[in-house]
Protein backbone atom coordinates (compact mmCIF):
# COMPACT_ATOMS: atom_id res chain seq x y z
CA UNK A 1 0.00 0.00 0.00
CA UNK A 2 1.59 3.27 -1.12
CA UNK A 3 1.09 6.84 0.09
CA UNK A 4 -0.98 7.36 -3.03
CA UNK A 5 -3.32 4.52 -1.98
CA UNK A 6 -3.59 5.98 1.51
CA UNK A 7 -4.49 9.38 0.03
CA UNK A 8 -7.21 7.80 -2.10
CA UNK A 9 -8.54 5.84 0.84
CA UNK A 10 -8.65 8.95 3.05
CA UNK A 11 -10.37 10.97 0.33
CA UNK A 12 -13.08 8.33 -0.03
CA UNK A 13 -13.65 8.27 3.73
CA UNK A 14 -13.88 12.07 3.78
CA UNK A 15 -16.35 12.08 0.89
CA UNK A 16 -18.78 10.00 2.95
CA UNK A 17 -19.79 12.87 5.26
CA UNK A 18 -17.46 15.78 4.52
CA UNK A 19 -15.11 14.82 7.37
CA UNK A 20 -17.68 15.33 10.12
CA UNK A 21 -16.16 15.18 13.59
CA UNK A 22 -17.98 12.52 15.59
CA UNK A 23 -19.90 14.16 18.46
CA UNK A 24 -18.67 11.65 21.05
CA UNK A 25 -15.05 12.25 20.03
CA UNK A 26 -15.53 16.01 20.01
CA UNK A 27 -17.03 15.86 23.48
CA UNK A 28 -14.20 13.66 24.78
CA UNK A 29 -11.57 16.06 23.42
CA UNK A 30 -13.29 19.06 24.97
CA UNK A 31 -13.62 17.29 28.31
CA UNK A 32 -9.91 16.50 28.19
CA UNK A 33 -9.10 20.13 27.48
CA UNK A 34 -11.26 21.37 30.32
CA UNK A 35 -9.36 19.24 32.81
CA UNK A 36 -6.08 20.99 31.97
CA UNK A 37 -4.74 23.37 34.59
CA UNK A 38 -5.82 26.97 34.23
CA UNK A 39 -3.46 28.94 32.01
CA UNK A 40 -1.55 31.80 33.53
CA UNK A 41 -2.92 35.26 33.21
CA UNK A 42 -1.27 37.47 30.58
CA UNK A 43 0.42 39.43 33.32
CA UNK A 44 2.07 36.35 34.72
CA UNK A 45 3.39 35.28 31.32
CA UNK A 46 4.78 38.69 30.65
CA UNK A 47 6.54 38.89 33.97
CA UNK A 48 7.99 35.44 33.45
CA UNK A 49 9.25 36.34 29.98
CA UNK A 50 10.71 39.59 31.17
CA UNK A 51 12.45 37.81 33.96
CA UNK A 52 14.55 35.98 31.40
CA UNK A 53 14.77 38.58 28.72
CA UNK A 54 15.90 41.63 30.59
CA UNK A 55 19.11 42.58 32.29
CA UNK A 56 19.21 42.80 36.07
CA UNK A 57 18.88 46.59 36.16
CA UNK A 58 15.81 46.73 33.95
CA UNK A 59 14.22 43.85 35.80
CA UNK A 60 14.86 45.51 39.16
CA UNK A 61 13.10 48.61 37.83
CA UNK A 62 10.11 46.55 36.74
CA UNK A 63 9.98 44.75 40.08
CA UNK A 64 10.09 48.13 41.81
CA UNK A 65 7.22 49.35 39.64
CA UNK A 66 5.26 46.22 40.45
CA UNK A 67 5.76 46.83 44.16
CA UNK A 68 4.65 50.46 43.87
CA UNK A 69 1.78 49.48 41.59
CA UNK A 70 0.51 46.90 44.06
CA UNK A 71 -2.22 44.69 42.68
CA UNK A 72 -1.13 45.23 39.06
CA UNK A 73 1.46 42.54 39.64
CA UNK A 74 0.00 39.10 40.17
CA UNK A 75 2.61 38.00 42.64
CA UNK A 76 4.03 39.62 45.71
CA UNK A 77 7.52 40.94 45.33
CA UNK A 78 9.60 39.80 48.25
CA UNK A 79 13.10 40.77 49.35
CA UNK A 80 14.78 37.98 47.38
CA UNK A 81 12.95 38.79 44.19
CA UNK A 82 15.85 39.60 41.88
CA UNK A 83 17.17 38.58 38.50
CA UNK A 84 17.94 34.97 37.78
CA UNK A 85 21.04 34.82 35.57
CA UNK A 86 20.35 34.50 31.86
CA UNK A 87 21.34 31.00 30.75
CA UNK A 88 24.64 31.03 28.84
CA UNK A 89 24.55 30.41 25.11
CA UNK A 90 26.77 27.34 25.56
CA UNK A 91 24.16 25.73 27.81
CA UNK A 92 21.35 26.53 25.37
CA UNK A 93 23.37 25.12 22.49
CA UNK A 94 24.05 22.00 24.55
CA UNK A 95 20.31 21.63 25.23
CA UNK A 96 19.42 22.07 21.57
CA UNK A 97 22.07 19.58 20.49
CA UNK A 98 21.60 17.27 23.50
CA UNK A 99 25.38 17.18 23.68
CA UNK A 100 27.42 15.15 26.15
CA UNK A 101 28.43 18.16 28.20
CA UNK A 102 24.81 19.12 28.91
CA UNK A 103 24.74 17.77 32.48
CA UNK A 104 27.95 19.59 33.30
CA UNK A 105 26.75 22.90 31.85
CA UNK A 106 23.41 22.54 33.60
CA UNK A 107 25.23 21.96 36.89
CA UNK A 108 27.32 25.11 36.38
CA UNK A 109 24.26 27.17 35.55
CA UNK A 110 22.38 25.78 38.54
CA UNK A 111 25.27 26.92 40.75
CA UNK A 112 25.08 30.38 39.17
CA UNK A 113 21.36 30.52 39.91
CA UNK A 114 21.84 29.51 43.54
CA UNK A 115 24.66 32.03 43.83
CA UNK A 116 22.55 34.83 42.39
CA UNK A 117 19.59 34.07 44.65
CA UNK A 118 21.81 33.87 47.72
CA UNK A 119 23.32 37.24 46.82
CA UNK A 120 20.01 39.04 46.52
CA UNK A 121 18.96 41.64 49.00
CA UNK A 122 16.98 40.02 51.77
CA UNK A 123 18.63 36.66 51.43
CA UNK A 124 20.53 37.28 54.63
CA UNK A 125 17.35 36.68 56.60
CA UNK A 126 18.02 33.41 58.41
CA UNK A 127 14.95 31.57 57.17
CA UNK A 128 15.62 32.54 53.53
CA UNK A 129 19.34 31.93 53.56
CA UNK A 130 18.82 28.68 55.45
CA UNK A 131 16.43 27.27 52.89
CA UNK A 132 18.54 28.41 49.95
CA UNK A 133 21.67 26.95 51.53
CA UNK A 134 19.85 23.68 52.20
CA UNK A 135 18.76 23.47 48.55
CA UNK A 136 22.25 24.38 47.31
CA UNK A 137 23.93 21.78 49.54
CA UNK A 138 21.40 19.10 48.65
CA UNK A 139 21.97 19.79 45.00
CA UNK A 140 25.76 19.52 45.42
CA UNK A 141 25.38 16.25 47.35
CA UNK A 142 23.22 14.89 44.55
CA UNK A 143 25.87 15.86 41.99
CA UNK A 144 28.47 13.88 43.91
CA UNK A 145 26.19 10.90 44.37
CA UNK A 146 25.24 10.84 40.70
CA UNK A 147 28.89 11.05 39.65
CA UNK A 148 29.51 7.97 41.79
CA UNK A 149 26.41 6.19 40.47
CA UNK A 150 24.68 6.23 43.89
CA UNK A 151 21.11 6.85 42.74
CA UNK A 152 19.50 6.29 46.15
CA UNK A 153 21.72 8.92 47.78
CA UNK A 154 21.07 11.36 44.94
CA UNK A 155 17.32 10.80 45.22
CA UNK A 156 17.36 11.31 48.98
CA UNK A 157 19.31 14.55 48.64
CA UNK A 158 17.04 16.10 46.02
CA UNK A 159 13.85 14.98 47.72
CA UNK A 160 14.77 17.20 50.66
CA UNK A 161 14.37 20.22 48.38
CA UNK A 162 10.82 19.35 47.40
CA UNK A 163 9.80 18.11 50.83
CA UNK A 164 11.05 20.99 52.98
CA UNK A 165 8.68 23.86 52.20
CA UNK A 166 10.22 27.19 51.32
CA UNK A 167 9.71 29.84 54.01
CA UNK A 168 7.04 32.37 53.19
CA UNK A 169 9.54 35.14 52.66
CA UNK A 170 11.31 33.38 49.79
CA UNK A 171 9.96 34.86 46.55
CA UNK A 172 7.38 32.51 45.05
CA UNK A 173 9.04 32.49 41.66
CA UNK A 174 12.44 31.71 43.15
CA UNK A 175 11.07 28.86 45.25
CA UNK A 176 9.11 27.49 42.32
CA UNK A 177 12.16 27.62 40.09
CA UNK A 178 14.24 25.66 42.58
CA UNK A 179 11.50 23.09 43.14
CA UNK A 180 10.96 22.72 39.38
CA UNK A 181 14.64 22.07 38.91
CA UNK A 182 14.52 19.52 41.74
CA UNK A 183 11.52 17.79 40.16
CA UNK A 184 13.43 17.59 36.87
CA UNK A 185 16.44 16.10 38.60
CA UNK A 186 14.29 13.54 40.42
CA UNK A 187 12.75 12.57 37.09
CA UNK A 188 16.23 12.04 35.62
CA UNK A 189 17.18 9.89 38.60
CA UNK A 190 14.03 7.76 38.23
CA UNK A 191 14.73 7.33 34.52
CA UNK A 192 18.24 6.15 35.34
CA UNK A 193 16.71 3.80 37.90
CA UNK A 194 14.34 2.39 35.25
CA UNK A 195 11.20 3.78 36.90
CA UNK A 196 9.51 5.80 34.15
CA UNK A 197 6.15 6.03 35.93
CA UNK A 198 7.81 7.75 38.89
CA UNK A 199 9.77 9.95 36.50
CA UNK A 200 6.54 10.93 34.78
CA UNK A 201 4.94 11.85 38.11
CA UNK A 202 7.87 14.17 38.93
CA UNK A 203 7.81 15.85 35.55
CA UNK A 204 4.06 16.38 35.78
CA UNK A 205 4.58 17.99 39.14
CA UNK A 206 7.37 20.18 37.79
CA UNK A 207 5.28 21.24 34.82
CA UNK A 208 2.02 21.72 36.70
CA UNK A 209 0.57 25.00 35.51
CA UNK A 210 2.39 24.82 32.17
CA UNK A 211 5.93 25.02 30.90
CA UNK A 212 7.86 28.20 31.62
CA UNK A 213 10.20 29.53 28.96
CA UNK A 214 13.38 28.48 30.70
CA UNK A 215 16.02 25.77 30.67
CA UNK A 216 14.44 23.96 33.62
CA UNK A 217 11.19 23.46 31.74
CA UNK A 218 13.14 22.20 28.75
CA UNK A 219 14.83 19.61 30.98
CA UNK A 220 11.45 18.62 32.45
CA UNK A 221 9.83 18.29 29.02
CA UNK A 222 12.66 16.14 27.70
CA UNK A 223 12.48 13.89 30.78
CA UNK A 224 8.72 13.67 30.44
CA UNK A 225 9.12 12.67 26.81
CA UNK A 226 11.61 9.96 27.75
CA UNK A 227 9.31 8.68 30.50
CA UNK A 228 6.35 8.54 28.15
CA UNK A 229 8.41 6.78 25.51
CA UNK A 230 9.44 4.20 28.08
CA UNK A 231 5.76 3.74 28.93
CA UNK A 232 4.81 3.21 25.28
CA UNK A 233 3.18 6.63 24.83
CA UNK A 234 5.37 7.61 21.90
CA UNK A 235 3.08 10.13 20.26
CA UNK A 236 2.63 12.11 23.46
CA UNK A 237 6.40 11.94 23.96
CA UNK A 238 6.95 13.55 20.59
CA UNK A 239 4.77 16.48 21.64
CA UNK A 240 6.96 17.06 24.69
CA UNK A 241 10.13 16.90 22.60
CA UNK A 242 8.72 19.35 20.08
CA UNK A 243 7.68 21.77 22.83
CA UNK A 244 11.10 21.49 24.47
CA UNK A 245 12.81 22.14 21.17
CA UNK A 246 10.67 25.21 20.52
CA UNK A 247 11.41 26.74 23.92
CA UNK A 248 15.08 25.94 23.52
CA UNK A 249 15.32 27.51 20.11
CA UNK A 250 13.45 30.61 21.26
CA UNK A 251 15.77 31.00 24.25
CA UNK A 252 18.82 30.51 22.07
CA UNK A 253 17.60 33.01 19.51
CA UNK A 254 16.97 35.55 22.23
CA UNK A 255 20.35 34.94 23.86
CA UNK A 256 22.12 35.35 20.51
CA UNK A 257 20.25 38.59 19.83
CA UNK A 258 21.48 39.95 23.15
CA UNK B 1 -25.61 40.19 4.14
CA UNK B 2 -22.43 38.15 4.25
CA UNK B 3 -20.44 41.10 5.65
CA UNK B 4 -23.11 41.65 8.28
CA UNK B 5 -23.04 37.98 9.25
CA UNK B 6 -19.27 38.05 9.45
CA UNK B 7 -19.35 41.18 11.59
CA UNK B 8 -21.76 39.48 13.97
CA UNK B 9 -19.59 36.40 14.15
CA UNK B 10 -16.48 38.45 14.91
CA UNK B 11 -18.34 40.33 17.64
CA UNK B 12 -19.55 37.06 19.16
CA UNK B 13 -16.06 35.66 18.94
CA UNK B 14 -14.29 38.68 20.47
CA UNK B 15 -16.60 38.58 23.44
CA UNK B 16 -15.79 34.87 24.03
CA UNK B 17 -12.07 35.34 23.49
CA UNK B 18 -12.08 38.19 26.00
CA UNK B 19 -13.84 36.03 28.60
CA UNK B 20 -11.70 32.97 27.85
CA UNK B 21 -8.59 35.08 28.45
CA UNK B 22 -9.76 35.74 31.98
CA UNK B 23 -10.06 31.99 32.58
CA UNK B 24 -13.75 31.55 31.70
CA UNK B 25 -13.86 27.90 30.65
CA UNK B 26 -17.42 28.16 29.35
CA UNK B 27 -16.30 30.79 26.85
CA UNK B 28 -13.39 28.59 25.78
CA UNK B 29 -15.80 25.67 25.33
CA UNK B 30 -18.04 27.83 23.13
CA UNK B 31 -15.07 28.76 20.93
CA UNK B 32 -14.16 25.08 20.70
CA UNK B 33 -17.70 24.07 19.80
CA UNK B 34 -17.87 26.71 17.08
CA UNK B 35 -14.54 25.90 15.41
CA UNK B 36 -13.50 22.34 16.30
CA UNK B 37 -15.71 20.77 13.63
CA UNK B 38 -14.65 23.02 10.72
CA UNK B 39 -10.99 22.84 11.75
CA UNK B 40 -11.11 19.05 11.86
CA UNK B 41 -13.11 18.55 8.66
CA UNK B 42 -11.59 21.19 6.44
CA UNK B 43 -8.01 21.53 7.67
CA UNK B 44 -6.72 18.72 9.88
CA UNK B 45 -8.29 15.64 8.32
CA UNK B 46 -7.33 16.65 4.75
CA UNK B 47 -3.77 17.34 5.93
CA UNK B 48 -3.41 14.10 7.88
CA UNK B 49 -5.78 11.63 6.22
CA UNK B 50 -6.20 9.71 9.46
CA UNK B 51 -9.07 10.26 11.86
CA UNK B 52 -7.19 9.46 15.05
CA UNK B 53 -4.26 11.65 14.09
CA UNK B 54 -6.60 14.50 13.15
CA UNK B 55 -8.35 14.17 16.51
CA UNK B 56 -5.00 14.30 18.29
CA UNK B 57 -4.01 17.35 16.26
CA UNK B 58 -7.33 18.99 17.12
CA UNK B 59 -6.81 18.37 20.81
CA UNK B 60 -3.25 19.70 20.62
CA UNK B 61 -4.36 22.77 18.70
CA UNK B 62 -6.94 23.74 21.29
CA UNK B 63 -4.56 22.92 24.11
CA UNK B 64 -2.19 25.48 22.64
CA UNK B 65 -5.06 27.92 22.25
CA UNK B 66 -5.98 27.45 25.89
CA UNK B 67 -2.40 27.94 27.04
CA UNK B 68 -1.52 30.85 24.79
CA UNK B 69 -4.71 32.75 24.19
CA UNK B 70 -2.97 35.83 25.56
CA UNK B 71 -0.66 35.74 22.50
CA UNK B 72 -3.52 35.90 20.02
CA UNK B 73 -3.61 39.21 18.16
CA UNK B 74 -6.89 40.04 16.49
CA UNK B 75 -6.06 41.56 13.10
CA UNK B 76 -9.66 42.08 12.20
CA UNK B 77 -10.29 38.65 10.72
CA UNK B 78 -10.95 36.80 13.94
CA UNK B 79 -9.46 33.73 15.52
CA UNK B 80 -9.93 31.31 12.59
CA UNK B 81 -6.65 32.15 10.76
CA UNK B 82 -4.78 31.70 14.05
CA UNK B 83 -6.46 28.33 14.64
CA UNK B 84 -5.59 27.22 11.10
CA UNK B 85 -1.97 28.27 11.60
CA UNK B 86 -1.64 26.34 14.86
CA UNK B 87 -3.47 23.32 13.42
CA UNK B 88 -1.26 23.34 10.32
CA UNK B 89 1.86 23.37 12.50
CA UNK B 90 0.53 20.46 14.54
CA UNK B 91 -0.18 18.50 11.36
CA UNK B 92 3.31 19.26 10.04
CA UNK B 93 4.83 18.11 13.31
CA UNK B 94 2.95 14.83 12.98
CA UNK B 95 4.20 14.31 9.44
CA UNK B 96 7.77 15.05 10.55
CA UNK B 97 7.68 12.30 13.16
CA UNK B 98 5.49 9.79 11.35
CA UNK B 99 8.36 7.34 10.82
CA UNK B 100 8.83 7.26 14.59
CA UNK B 101 5.17 7.03 15.50
CA UNK B 102 4.35 4.48 12.81
CA UNK B 103 1.18 6.30 11.85
CA UNK B 104 0.02 5.95 8.27
CA UNK B 105 -0.51 9.60 7.38
CA UNK B 106 -1.30 10.82 3.89
CA UNK B 107 -2.47 14.32 3.11
CA UNK B 108 -5.23 14.37 0.51
CA UNK B 109 -5.53 18.14 0.57
CA UNK B 110 -3.90 18.32 -2.85
CA UNK B 111 -6.60 16.08 -4.31
CA UNK B 112 -9.34 18.44 -3.14
CA UNK B 113 -7.49 21.61 -4.00
CA UNK B 114 -8.74 21.94 -7.61
CA UNK B 115 -12.33 21.70 -6.30
CA UNK B 116 -11.91 24.47 -3.74
CA UNK B 117 -12.77 27.97 -4.79
CA UNK B 118 -11.62 29.97 -1.78
CA UNK B 119 -10.04 29.62 1.65
CA UNK B 120 -12.64 27.96 3.86
CA UNK B 121 -14.86 30.21 5.93
CA UNK B 122 -15.53 28.35 9.18
CA UNK B 123 -18.90 29.94 9.74
CA UNK B 124 -20.24 29.24 6.29
CA UNK B 125 -22.01 25.90 6.54
CA UNK B 126 -23.37 26.32 3.01
CA UNK B 127 -19.84 26.62 1.66
CA UNK B 128 -18.83 23.46 3.51
CA UNK B 129 -21.84 21.60 2.12
CA UNK B 130 -21.08 22.85 -1.35
CA UNK B 131 -17.46 21.74 -1.13
CA UNK B 132 -18.56 18.32 0.07
CA UNK B 133 -21.08 18.10 -2.76
CA UNK B 134 -18.43 18.98 -5.35
CA UNK B 135 -16.04 16.33 -4.04
CA UNK B 136 -18.81 13.79 -3.75
CA UNK B 137 -19.90 14.55 -7.32
CA UNK B 138 -16.44 13.75 -8.67
CA UNK B 139 -16.26 10.65 -6.45
CA UNK B 140 -19.58 9.40 -7.84
CA UNK B 141 -18.48 10.04 -11.41
CA UNK B 142 -15.21 8.22 -10.85
CA UNK B 143 -17.05 5.30 -9.23
CA UNK B 144 -19.45 5.12 -12.15
CA UNK B 145 -16.49 4.61 -14.47
CA UNK B 146 -14.96 1.61 -12.68
CA UNK B 147 -16.25 -1.97 -12.77
CA UNK B 148 -19.12 -3.10 -10.56
CA UNK B 149 -17.04 -5.36 -8.36
CA UNK B 150 -14.61 -2.59 -7.51
CA UNK B 151 -17.44 -0.12 -6.93
CA UNK B 152 -19.12 -2.58 -4.57
CA UNK B 153 -15.90 -3.10 -2.58
CA UNK B 154 -15.45 0.65 -2.12
CA UNK B 155 -19.08 1.20 -1.17
CA UNK B 156 -19.05 -1.54 1.45
CA UNK B 157 -15.80 -0.43 3.05
CA UNK B 158 -15.96 3.37 2.83
CA UNK B 159 -19.60 4.35 2.64
CA UNK B 160 -21.21 1.60 4.70
CA UNK B 161 -18.13 1.42 6.94
CA UNK B 162 -18.36 -2.35 7.22
CA UNK B 163 -15.58 -4.45 8.76
CA UNK B 164 -13.27 -6.21 6.28
CA UNK B 165 -14.65 -9.60 7.35
CA UNK B 166 -18.21 -8.38 6.64
CA UNK B 167 -17.22 -6.99 3.27
CA UNK B 168 -15.52 -10.27 2.32
CA UNK B 169 -18.58 -12.27 3.37
CA UNK B 170 -20.87 -9.97 1.43
CA UNK B 171 -18.76 -10.39 -1.70
CA UNK B 172 -18.32 -14.15 -1.21
CA UNK B 173 -14.50 -14.06 -0.97
CA UNK B 174 -11.86 -14.52 1.72
CA UNK B 175 -10.64 -11.51 3.66
CA UNK B 176 -7.26 -11.56 1.94
CA UNK B 177 -8.95 -11.67 -1.48
CA UNK B 178 -11.15 -8.77 -0.45
CA UNK B 179 -8.04 -6.79 0.55
CA UNK B 180 -6.58 -7.33 -2.93
CA UNK B 181 -9.84 -6.40 -4.63
CA UNK B 182 -10.11 -3.25 -2.53
CA UNK B 183 -6.55 -2.19 -3.33
CA UNK B 184 -7.18 -2.64 -7.05
CA UNK B 185 -10.47 -0.79 -6.67
CA UNK B 186 -8.69 2.14 -5.02
CA UNK B 187 -6.17 2.33 -7.85
CA UNK B 188 -8.84 2.11 -10.53
CA UNK B 189 -10.86 4.81 -8.75
CA UNK B 190 -7.83 7.07 -8.48
CA UNK B 191 -7.09 6.84 -12.20
CA UNK B 192 -10.65 7.94 -12.93
CA UNK B 193 -10.54 10.68 -10.30
CA UNK B 194 -7.33 12.14 -11.75
CA UNK B 195 -8.77 12.02 -15.27
CA UNK B 196 -11.98 13.82 -14.25
CA UNK B 197 -10.22 16.52 -12.23
CA UNK B 198 -7.73 17.08 -15.01
CA UNK B 199 -10.52 17.37 -17.57
CA UNK B 200 -12.36 19.86 -15.34
CA UNK B 201 -9.22 21.96 -14.99
CA UNK B 202 -8.94 22.18 -18.81
CA UNK B 203 -12.53 23.34 -19.20
CA UNK B 204 -12.94 27.12 -19.52
CA UNK B 205 -14.45 28.60 -16.34
CA UNK B 206 -17.92 30.05 -16.82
Amino acid sequence: VTDRDLQTSALLSWSRDGGALRPDRSKAILEGLLTLPAPKTPTASRVSWLRWALSGGALAAIVALAVVGGPAADRAASPTDCAVPTPPVALLRAQVARSDDLAERMRDYRQDVFGALAGCAGSTEPSVSGWLAMADEASARADEALAAGRLDDARRAIRAIVEIPAPGNVAQDDARLIVRDAAGRLAEIELLAGRPADALAWTDRGLAGGAEHDVFSVALLVSRGRAKEALGRELEAVDDYVQAQRIDEALLERALEE
Amino acid sequence: VQAHAQGERLGWERERVGRARTGDRRAFAEIYEAYAGPLYARVLLPKLGDERAAEDALSETFREVLEHLDRFEDRGDGIWPWLVRIGTNKALDMHRVKSRTGRALASFEGLMEPLRSAPPDPADAAEARSEHARVRGVVDNALAAINDRYRRAIALRYFEERAREDCAREMGVTVSTFDVVLLRALRAFRREWDAIVEAQAREPRS
